[in-house]
């Protein structure tokens, strides 16, 4: 591991954060624009046919500050998330949006990270397996299976893998997070954190169980771009001058290919906080197919409500998302790889 | 007998578009304490031949027969876990390209300690690193580089490394595969001394190649020319400078430049054949000024006179006395 | 020097019969399943053996889904629709709305493209990272928000989409008109004094055209995927329209109970037409020599 002395580390953590700002800034105004081309206000876009008194709905729109000028709104809102506050609900009036996202986001979170993983691991196995028989049947097998991987229509997937998983084998349960028989208690709202923390295994792999179909489904799709990034990669490195002076010394082959996967590994990297995005989007449909109550699915469910404050606070929240894990991937792109320079 | 001996060695690269044949029923004796340069112009087989001997061709290659007797055993029919103890303890190699020749996100100490491990030259990590400081000290560069990338030094001081790296592991023989060609003129015959220095303290063989016949002269005890995938002539230094017997190693000597005369310098007219179809007779009669009927038709013999070795039909009636 | 720039394309049909070249097969094999896919659509009111929205059964048998058979090759729904016709008819929207969305985003971020990356000021910055933030944001979250904005219907779906992809055309055309602008031919161009639309549409635009057809596979399957999650969750046509990400929708309750026809064929349709335009895209990609992101 390379030695890092704070400083300049720290140093270019910031100025990483701060160049995420105007990303997270300019979807937040594209989504307030978005929501304010919707005709007549939000609240009447709510309701719909639904009557309400015209006292009433004037009181919802002065709640909601919608009788302010736009720019006043703009800042205002803003603010609010800057605080924590993404607004109240236009259906369940007065609800806080924050107290709901706050509920839902650690099951997206639990989710994505293992849908991620796998994804990585998919990857860098088929891809590696790919580079070391290039050329051969497997090669242009896994070529063509990771096309296919990435075409995979998410719901479809899922179902499939809830047939066969779910309903014929009846090895793994189709939907939620947890059974109901099993009691867990909550930390972190990350289930199988929270499981080992309190040491509940029961717990742990009842959660796990409920982990694996969605979580496979992300990962199997997503996986594709990595087997195909890896597999270049790989080839490249491993036909490269330095692997082949590792093997004039003498060192073992399962050694070299360390070496060599460590280095492929690196443009990788780089790749993570694109795959990651596309894998929340990913996400919405998986929660939506297997019942999983994260951000995903509550944004679906507020979209058929047409709750549009709701929706504008989960887009963000996922803005947000978004922002810090490329920020994450930055730091870790920094770390591993000692020719970058801060 | 001697420490390496090669004998009928073919080397060839399947491509689709035919079979180079790299390296041609290629014969070659190295004594211990010998510096035997080769020499050759570029594609003439040399690296080919020098990474036949540990067997680290890069696909496709492949060695379709002949033998390399190391000490005795042939290398060629070596199990692959079994020559890897021979590579880096027995015989060493460094590359021509220093920036590309080192894994650029492991410290140097990390790859160089690395190897003194795998052999069970060093009994811990302790001990590698400190005999690794040893080795960056040995080429001139100060222990404390051991944590530094890659990246942080210059090309010749990547190239010490390199030769840090196999001379650490003590081999008998070193490999140098066009190891200065990658840099500048002044580094260059630093790495030339150090090299020679090197071979002395720790009493190495060296084959070195390259396709600078003048950098073969100064430092050699033999050299040995290759054109088209043969060895076209092998004589001690001084003959062959001297006396070069082939035409082709007398067009590579008109072709470099002499400091202390002004002739001329004259290149080889044509180019080295295709290797997928090489010209019938000997290699070299579509160049050679001196070509007549036979060499169109037949391949000359690598014949032997009085302690050097030449392949060309001029020299036929001597060789047959003998 | 124009030769450094790459080959022009030259398309046509017998062209790319004809001859070897990597990718070819690749290419082929997604034409065919797309114009398959096209075709069965357009022919779906000839060849459906039932209206995709009636009743095909007996009144007995409503509201169980009744498994394959002769008379019902994929079986049919609780309201007794036959599966089969709606499968024929059931790629007639998601057809329009990614052909539309393609049409808007190209018609937009290609010359956003070009003229940004061509000029390369400070309308240029400030449109990159407008894109560069709108093209790192999941894009089916984003297309759900602008479509439940607008209302379910295929015309506001296309709309959606083409937000999320205009930035895909937009960067890719981008990054090869500032390659190209670099390269010598173009100054030369300018320094005969051609007036700048004439050089950006005769020595820019053909250079960039062969992205422009890698991008259109590529991001034609990302499309076809999204348009597929806003039907599914009823974001671009109401039941009982035919459409196979909405149908997927609707077979959600039932297969678990073991109707999976309800679920099989709409989403295998989908995954079939999202690979049809992957494979077009890589074959083209391999075969221009273009290296891709994914
Ligand atoms: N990986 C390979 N695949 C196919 N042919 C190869 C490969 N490597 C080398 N060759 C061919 O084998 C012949 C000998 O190559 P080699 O690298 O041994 O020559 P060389 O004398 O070392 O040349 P140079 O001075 O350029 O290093 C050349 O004709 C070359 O084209
Ligand atoms: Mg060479």
């Amino acid at each position: 591991m390379p030695r890092i002395s704070l400083g300049p580390l720290a140093r270019y953590i910031i100025i990483r954060a701060l160049m995420i700002i105007p990303t997270i800034l300019i979807l937040y105004t594209l989504v307030f624009i978005i929501l304010r081309i919707i005709p007549g206000n939000p609240v009447e876009a709510a309701l719909g046919t639904r009557y309400i008194p015209p006292e009433i709905k004037q009181r919802m729109i002065e709640q909601l500050g919608l009788n302010k000028p736009l720019y006043v709104q703009y800042f205002q809102y803003l603010l609010g998330v800057l605080h924590g506050n993404f607004g109240t609900s236009l259906v369940i009036v007065g609800r806080p949006i924050s107290a709901d996202l706050k509920n839902r986001f650690p099951a997206t979170l639990e989710l994505a990270v293992w849908g991620f993983t796998l994804s990585v691991i998919i990857g860098l196995t088929t891809g590696t397996f790919a580079a070391l028989k290039r050329g051969s049947k497997t090669d242009s097998a896994l070529r063509i299976l990771s096309i296919i991987a990435y075409t995979l229509f998410i719901p479809w997937f899922g179902m499939m893998l809830q047939l066969i998983f779910g309903v014929y084998l009846h090895w793994l349960p189709t939907s939620g997070r947890l059974s109901a028989r099993v009691s867990l208690h909550p930390i972190t709202g990350i289930y199988t954190l929270d499981a080992l923390l309190t040491g509940n295994w029961p717990a742990f792999i009842d959660a796990v169980k409920h982990l694996i179909l969605p979580s496979l489904t992300l990962g199997i799709v997503l996986s594709g771009a990595y087997t195909r990034l890896v597999r270049t990669n790989m080839s490249e490195v491993l036909a490269s001058d330095f692997i082949r002076a590792y093997k004039a010394r003498g060192i073992r082959d399962r050694k070299v290919l360390l070496h060599a996967l460590r280095n492929a590994f690196i443009p990788v990297v780089t790749m993570m906080g694109l795959q990651f995005a596309i894998l929340l989007g990913g996400a919405v449909l998986t929660e939506t197919t297997f019942s999983w109550p994260g951000i995903g699915s509550y944004l679906v469910e507020k979209v058929s409500l047409r709750d549009y404050t709701a929706i504008q606070g989960t887009i963000i929240l996922f803005a947000f998302f978004v922002g810090l894990i490329s920020l994450i991937v930055d730091i870790i792109y920094a770390l591993i790889d000692p020719r970058i320079r801060y | 007998m001697a420490l390496l001996e090669i004998r009928g060695l073919n080397v060839e690269y399947p491509t689709l578009s035919g079979i180079v044949r790299a390296v041609v029923d290629a014969n070659l004796e190295v004594e211990g304490g010998e510096w035997v340069s080769i020499v050759g112009e570029s594609g003439s087989g040399k690296s080919t031949l020098a990474y036949s001997i540990t067997r680290l061709l890069p696909p496709p290659g492949r060695i379709r027969s002949g033998s390399i007797l190391y000490r005795g055993v042939d290398l060629v029919k070596l199990p692959e876990r079994e020559l890897r103890k021979y590579r880096g303890p027995e015989i060493g190699m460094i590359f021509q390209d220093p920036m590309t020749s080192l894994d650029p996100v492991r410290t140097i100490g990390d790859q160089i300690a690395e190897a003194l491990l795998e052999h069970g030259i060093a009994k811990d990590k302790a001990e590698a690193y400190s005999l690794a400081g040893d080795a960056l000290e040995e080429v001139g560069i100060p222990r404390n580089r051991l944590k530094s990338y890659p990246h942080q030094l210059s090309g010749g001081q990547r190239q010490r490394v390199l030769i840090a790296g196999a001379v650490a592991l003590n081999p008998r023989i070193l490999i140098a595969d066009e190891p200065t060609t990658a840099l500048d003129v002044v580094v260059q015959a630093k790495i030339m001394d150090l090299l020679e220095e090197l071979k002395e303290k720790h009493d190495m063989t060296i084959i070195f190649i390259t396709h600078d016949i003048a950098l073969a002269a100064e430092r050699s005890t033999r050299i040995v020319v290759m054109y088209a995938g043969h060895i076209m002539e092998d004589a001690p230094a001084e003959q062959l400078v001297e006396n070069p017997l082939h035409p082709y190693t007398q067009g590579l000597l008109n072709a470099t430049p002499d400091l202390w005369s002004d002739k001329r310098i004259e290149s080889i007219p044509g180019y080295p054949p295709d290797l997928r179809r090489p010209p019938p007779g000997c290699p070299f009669h579509p160049r050679c000024p001196r070509a007549w009927g036979l060499c169109r038709s037949e391949k000359p013999a690598l014949l032997d006179l009085n302690g050097r070795r030449v392949a060309c039909h001029l020299y036929r009636r001597e060789g047959a006395g003998r | 020097m124009a030769r450094i720039v790459g080959r022009p394309i030259g398309f046509s049909l017998a062209g790319m019969l004809r001859g070897r070249y990597p990718g070819k097969k690749m290419m082929l094999t997604g034409i065919f399943i797309i114009l398959f896919i096209i075709m069965i659509s357009i022919l779906a009111p000839y060849i459906s053996p039932y209206p995709p929205a009636q009743r095909s059964v007996p009144i007995s048998q409503l509201g169980t889904p009744q498994p394959p058979s002769w008379k019902h090759p994929m079986g049919t729904n609780n309201l007794g629709y036959d599966m089969f016709s709606r499968i024929l008819y059931g790629g007639r929207v998601i057809l329009y709305v990614v052909a539309l969305a393609a049409a808007i985003s190209l018609g937009i971020g290609v010359p956003l493209g070009l003229v940004s990356g061509f000029y390369a000021g400070k309308l240029d910055r400030i449109l990159s990272v407008t894109m560069d933030s709108i093209y790192a944001f999941p894009g089916i979250i984003l297309a759900i928000a602008i479509a439940s904005v607008l209302g379910p219907s295929p015309k506001n779906a296309a709309i959606s989409l083409s937000v999320v992809y205009i930035p895909t055309y937009y960067r890719m055309v981008r990054g090869k008109t500032l390659e190209i602008k670099e390269m010598l031919f173009i100054e030369a161009a300018k320094s005969l004094g051609l007036p700048d639309r004439i050089t950006l549409l005769r020595h820019v635009l053909p250079n960039v055209a062969p992205i422009i057809l890698v991008v259109f596979g590529l991001g034609s399957t990302d499309a076809i995927l999204t348009e597929a999650g806003l039907s599914f969750f009823g974001l671009t046509v109401t039941y009982p329209k035919p459409d196979w990400g909405l149908d997927l929708y609707m077979g959600k309750d039932y297969f678990l109970s073991g109707a999976w026809w309800l679920v099989f064929f709409p989403g295998l349709m989908i995954t079939l037409l999202a690979l049809g335009f992957a494979l077009l895209g890589e074959g083209l990609a391999e075969k221009l020599e273009i290296r891709t992101e994914r």
